[in-house]
């Protein structure tokens, strides 16, 4: 019974969760910590933790754990299929219907259209993971732009440039275009060189 | 011989056979699912490179049409791409491998982390040194596969124009959504152009 609950719950997370995994978090707090008591807080803290620091998408890792903890392994399967299966009933309807529709004049303009906002969406995912690595927090835009106008400095103490992630991005941008490595080797040259420098830090 | 169908309609061929394309599938997904952090649009660059440029399965215009998708369909990004990916190049069948290929890696470690590190010390700064380098690793990656994928669509000034308003709307946080209902119009109006400049050259 308690694995169809956590199947139930995690297929409702997942019709409301839009873009990106963190939206969840407070979904979660709502309602395994406030609503069923099921977890503590400080196994909250320690679950969003695990669930960052492990690889994947942080809202699958998050079902994962909450469901080992409730009912084993057998829960994990039940919260992370949960999660899961919405989803594949409306990607591939959505892409069933791209298909039945794609001759016509409307479905080639949206498809003009919405490849637009893709690549605008690309550009935009490189500045976030910019300030997730090279800087320390999102670029200051607002302060910046005071700072330029009033000659003051405006821009807060917390935002820095790291030198070693902008030597990594760098160096990763040059091995990509001059020696077309493959990405999955550069993620482990990357973890490799992370390793070593935290030696030094 | 399967045909998989590109965005404009036109057929083009995949090559060999369903089971191994769906074995290419899972194991792609699989190293995905295990190398990347920091999850949504950290797995482009390796789709990108893997499906549209060493094998050809993909094309740019699809890579685009998939990130448009996992964006507006609700649910996990990485999951929504899996089967985009899976379906387009073996029907249903490949979107199940690589599914399967993105939720094992990550149903695995945190089985494995909840059975023998209960309480793993998340502080680590090995840990967090080594994301980070793979994060700066991403940005890196991510700039070259914008930049092959911008080729796709800018074919003028006006769309260079058309994207640099969506990317600064996305910059000052607009919903995207929003913006995804904007360009509807916008790609319907360039359409019409292009097509009224191929009637008159072929009137010419």
């Amino acid at each position: 019974m308690i694995n169809l609950w956590l199947f139930y719950q995690f297929a409702r997370f997942s019709i409301v969760l839009f873009g990106g995994g963190y939206m969840i978090v407070p979904m979660l707090n709502h309602i395994f910590v406030d609503i069923h008591p099921l977890l503590s807080v400080e196994q909250f803290g320690n679950l969003l933790s695990i669930a960052q620091m492990t690889p994947g998408p942080i809202s699958l890792n998050a079902a994962t754990y909450v469901g080992f903890l409730e009912n084993g392994v057998l829960g994990a399967l039940f919260a992370s299929f949960g999660l899961v299966a919405p989803t594949i009933i409306l990607s591939l309807t959505a892409i069933a219907l791209i298909q039945r529709w794609q001759g016509t004049f409307w479905m080639k303009g949206l498809l003009l259209g919405t490849r637009m906002v893709g690549l605008a969406m690309v550009v935009y995912a490189c500045l976030i993971f910019a300030c997730m690595s090279v800087y320390s927090e999102m670029i200051p835009w607002k302060a910046i732009g005071q700072s330029l106008i009033t000659f003051k400095n405006y821009i807060p103490i917390s935002f820095q440039f790291n030198e070693f992630e902008a030597i990594v991005a760098v160096s990763a941008f040059a091995l990509v275009t001059r020696y077309d490595l493959p990405i999955t080797a550069l993620l482990i040259l990357s973890a490799i060189a992370g390793f070593s420098y935290s030696f030094f830090v | 011989m399967l045909y998989s169908y590109n965005s404009l309609g036109q057929q083009k061929r995949v090559g060999g056979s369903i089971s191994k394309r769906c074995w290419v599938l899972f194991t792609t997904f699989f190293k995905i699912a295990l190398f990347v952090v920091g999850g949504g649009l950290a797995m482009l660059p390796v789709i990108e490179d893997v499906f549209v440029r060493k094998r050809k399965w993909l094309t740019k215009d699809e890579t685009l049409d998939m990130i448009v998708l996992t964006q507006t369909i609700p649910g996990l990004v990485a999951v929504n791409s899996a089967l985009y990916v899976g379906k387009k190049i073996a029907g249903i069948r490949g979107a199940l491998c690589a599914l399967l290929g993105v939720m094992l890696p990550s149903i695995v470690l945190i089985l494995l982390i909840a059975f023998f590190f209960p309480d793993l010390d998340t502080e680590n700064k090995v840990l967090l040194t080594i994301f980070s380098a793979v994060r700066a690793c991403v940005t890196g990656v991510l700039v070259v596969t914008a930049w092959r994928l911008a080729w796709a669509v800018i074919h003028n000034e006006e769309d260079f124009f058309i994207i640099s308003v969506f990317t600064i709307l996305l910059i000052c946080g607009v919903n995207p959504l929003y913006i995804i209902a904007a360009s509807i119009p916008v790609g319907c109006m360039r359409l019409k152009e292009d097509e009224k400049a191929l009637k008159r050259e072929c009137d010419e």
